[in-house]
């Protein structure tokens, strides 16, 4: 009698522990969340003052020293243009830095609002727009089949599809491009990808060019600041995804997103 | 009346009140005006308190067009917005934002205060130009025809 007393003493203490680490936990991620999204905000108040602040010196670099160049260029020694080609160069890389700081730093996991997606009609919507921002990349672009139904928040997809596409065309060296995209889905998830003919990623970059600022080429090879694919491996996360690269059977990169889910669940 | 046909039926120069505290924006400003509207007198007010107190000195004849920073020190863009579109004498002035800003937020709460425009303060000085050709056009009325008799 006395033993089964103490076994039950035993359990209700155990219970009472059990329900007080618990509660422990439970204020413990409560607190968490909280830091994390006061942090969160701090990063999105700090990318906004940034970017403005650092806006209005680099537009002054660029505003006068297109005023020198309209005026005073023409009876300059040809070094004192130079130069000044330099500033007016430098100037305008650092504005694509403002604008891919300010486009990562609006990212927002909150605003996304992923569902199930067609995204048949919104890489048509991409080629037709990266067409017309390189008409020489017209007819280069295609679509291999019927894309499968996709689980994504719409305005994400079209900048993470937009920067895939845009950059095949812009990477694509001296070969005429050819890109191609695609999608599979089975039991595992569904995946799209962009494959292109462009020189392809080495193995040793294939994680680090998905990080902020980083570049496989100098600005002065081909512009760009190093943000496009640290938007799109950003976007995928937030979208419960990923985004990875691989070498492609067309010669080039592959770029695969993983999406959760198998495109048409309700949820 | 607009400020455009008064313009038009007065064609004296145009008045415009610049509110920027950063002087390099402001000269950007200026520089443009003087390109593509050279008949504008452009008054330039440094902070909010300045633009408020001229434009409520009962004798200072009202500026044809207001083009408002909204990051001011002290009394913020939003607020001079505000009390202009709240005072009789000045409500009818037209204010264009200038601002930095392309966030939704900004826009917004801009036109809520009664702005009559929102522009982005462009990225270079041909930018500039393009921008204040565009304000002369629509606001000032500079290529408008003369009335017809």
């Amino acid at each position: 009698m006395m033993s089964l007393v103490h076994d039950m003493t035993n359990e209700r203490q155990a219970i009472e522990e059990v329900r007080r680490l618990n509660r422990e936990l439970e204020a413990r991620v409560h607190e968490r969340t909280e830091e994390l999204a006061q942090a969160n905000a701090d990063m999105k108040a700090l990318t906004y003052s940034i970017s403005h602040d650092l806006r209005a010196p680099v537009r002054a670099v660029l505003g006068f020293g297109q005023i020198l160049e309209r005026r005073y260029a023409q009876d300059a020694p040809e070094e004192a243009r130079t130069y000044l080609g330099h500033i007016l160069r430098a100037g305008s890389q650092m504005d694509a830095l403002i604008d891919g700081l300010m486009e990562f730093g609006r990212l927002e996991a909150e605003s996304m609002n992923p569902g199930s997606l067609d995204p048949h009609p919104l890489v048509q919507e991409v080629i037709e727009q990266v067409e017309a921002a390189h008409p020489e990349a017209k007819g280069a672009i295609r679509i291999r089949g019927r894309l499968p139904m996709v689980r994504a928040d719409r305005g994400a997809l079209r900048r993470v599809l937009h920067n895939l596409v845009g950059n095949a065309i812009k990477y694509a060296g001296d070969s005429t491009p050819e890109v191609q995209v695609s999608g599979e889905s089975n039991s595992a998830g569904v995946r799209l990808r962009v494959d292109d003919n462009g020189p392809g990623i080495p193995p040793e970059h294939r994680e680090r060019i998905f990080r902020l600022f980083e570049r496989m080429h100098r600005s002065d090879e081909v512009p760009g600041a190093g943000v496009g694919l640290a938007v799109v491996a950003r976007s995928m996360d937030y979208m419960g995804g990923s985004a990875r690269v691989e070498d492609s059977p067309m010669g080039g990169a592959s770029f695969v997103l993983e999406f959760s889910g198998n495109g048409t669940d309700a949820s | 009346m607009s400020a455009a046909l008064a313009f038009t039926l007065r064609h004296g120069p145009v008045d415009v009140l610049l509110v920027e505290d950063n002087d390099l924006d402001a000269h950007l400003a200026r520089d443009a005006f003087e390109e593509v509207l050279p008949r504008t007198r452009i008054r330039t007010a440094r902070s909010g308190e300045e633009a408020l107190e001229w434009l409520s000195e009962s004798g200072a004849e009202l500026p044809d067009l207001v083009l408002l920073d909204l990051k001011l020190p002290g009394v913020s863009g939003q607020e001079v917005l505000r009390q202009l579109k709240s005072s009789s004498r000045c409500r009818r002035v037209p204010v264009l934002v200038f601002s930095s800003s392309s966030e939704v937020s900004d826009r917004a709460s801009s036109y809520d205060a009664g702005a009559n425009g929102y522009l982005i303060k462009p990225r270079d000085f041909v930018g500039y130009l393009e921008v204040i050709r565009a304000v002369g056009e629509f606001w000032v009325g500079w290529n408008s025809p003369p009335p017809v008799e």
